[in-house]
Order: C-alpha cells, then structure tokens, then sequence
C-alpha cells in the first residue's frame, strides 16, 4: 500500500488526466464530459421544469420531471461502469462544471416552452455527439462493457430526441447540425 | 450573409471545440446563433456577413490557435 496523501494521490490523477486529454484521448476522459453535461442537464431540467409556461405546463412539467430522473441515473450508471473498468470519474461541482460543454442562463427561465424544448434537443445533441465519439474509442479500446452502456445511453438519447422534436412537430433528424450536409 | 463550412483536422479533444468556438465567436461580422463546431466531422459551420468579415479571417482566427483547415466552402446564406 503507498502511503501517499489524499491530496498528492489527486495531483497524480490530475497530472494523467491532463496528458489524456492533451495526447492521445481515451473514452474515459470523454466521458468526463459527458458527466459535465449531464450535470449541467440536471439543473438545467429542474429549471425549465420549474419555470414552464402556457397551455403545456402539465405535460411539460411532468416531462422535464421524467427527464431528470432518467438523467441522473445515467450519471450514476456511466460513472460506476467508468468506475469497474478501473477509471476516476470526475466527482466534484467544480471538475463537472469544467468538463460541461453545455451553457445554461439564468434567462432561460422566461423562455417559451417550446424553446426550452428546443435548447434540451440541442443540449441532447451535443451530448449524442460526444457519446458517438466515447462507442468508437471504448470499441477501440476493447472496452466492450463500457461501449455497451455508451451505445444503451446513445439509444436512449436517440429516442429521447425523436420523441421532443415530434413534440414540436418535426422528423427526428430535422434541424440537426450534425446530420445536415450543409 | 454567407454560409461558411470549413474542414478542420480531426479534433481530438472536446475542449478544442470550445477554444474555437470561442475565437470564431469574438470575430466582427460573425452570426453567432448559426456558430456550430462539430466534434465527430471536425467541421465548423458559420453564417458571417462579408461586408465585416472574411472567410480568410474565420480561417486565420482558427489556425492562430494551431489548428489546421483543410479546406472551406463558402455560398450564400
């Protein structure tokens, strides 16, 4: 056993994690981002579930509800599956904070819900993206167990999003940066 | 307004994407609501106004922060 401080253990991790992300990057240290971004997504769906408006309040502030939850056990899945294949998931407001790719405004919460729902469809997309790019370097990895949990939370976002954009009227990929050409 | 897409090396890291999406952001001219860089295609899309900005601008603001453009296109937004 090394008899190493707390503190000294964490500059260690810290000082592995930076060449990571700045060398060759992993599926772990994507990953930590998208711990950032499902904890920007859990304020971020508590205040559009608490702030909704207009004749869809109901379904929408049950929806949002619904979101949250399945959101944060997401948070605690990918961390835990991280966690069994001998990795250190960020564990901190401030790591998560930093690693988000997400932005979040206290304005938001005089949007019109059809844009809440719009930015939570974007906010999902950027998350999908980043999952899209964790499957293929766990599969490179040979990481199959964590691929597996990554390609189930890509699933769930996939229908997540088809099922918000219906919301609004539109095909699933419609609107989508990331799918468009263009 | 024109609409830019400009392909970037693979960018490898997700805080790459933010470092550029800062630098096109603070350019004059830029559209900043149409601003997306797209980690998995490592390309970056932008609606700009040619009367401010260029698509010589966009690029040079990119590869200032090392990042090598492989190629552009620009058409009519």
């Amino acid at each position: 056993m090394s008899d190493k401080t707390p503190q000294e253990k964490l500059k260690e991790e810290q000082a592995y994690k930076d060449h990571v992300h700045h060398t060759k990057i992993n599926a772990a240290a994507i990953a930590d981002h998208l711990l950032g971004n499902i904890h920007t997504l859990h304020v971020k769906l508590h205040q559009y579930h608490w702030y909704v408006k207009g004749p869809h309040f109901y379904t929408l502030h049950e929806k949002f509800e619904e979101l949250y939850d399945d959101n944060e056990e997401w948070f605690d899945r990918l961390a835990e599956r991280l966690l069994a294949s001998g990795y250190k998931p960020a564990s901190t407001t401030q790591e998560l904070i930093e690693y988000s790719m997400l932005s979040e405004d206290p304005a938001n919460k005089y949007l019109k819900a059809e844009e809440m729902v719009d930015n939570i469809i974007d906010d999902f997309r950027e998350t999908r993206e980043l999952t899209i790019r964790a499957i293929h370097l766990a599969q490179e990895e040979e990481n199959f167990t964590f691929e597996d949990t990554l390609i189930a939370f890509k699933d769930d976002l996939d229908t997540k999003i088809w099922m918000l954009q219906a919301f609004l009227g539109k095909e699933a990929l419609e609107d989508d940066d990331y799918h468009d050409e263009d | 307004m024109q609409k830019a897409n400009i392909q970037l090396e693979t960018l490898t890291c997700p805080s790459c994407l933010q470092k550029i999406e800062n630098a096109v952001g603070g350019l004059r001219g830029i559209d900043k609501d149409s601003l997306k860089v797209m980690f998995n295609a490592s390309r970056v899309k932008v609606n700009f106004n040619d009367e401010e900005s260029s698509i010589e601008e966009i690029e040079k603001a990119i590869q200032n922060l090392g990042y090598e453009v492989k190629k552009s296109r620009v058409k009519a937004a």
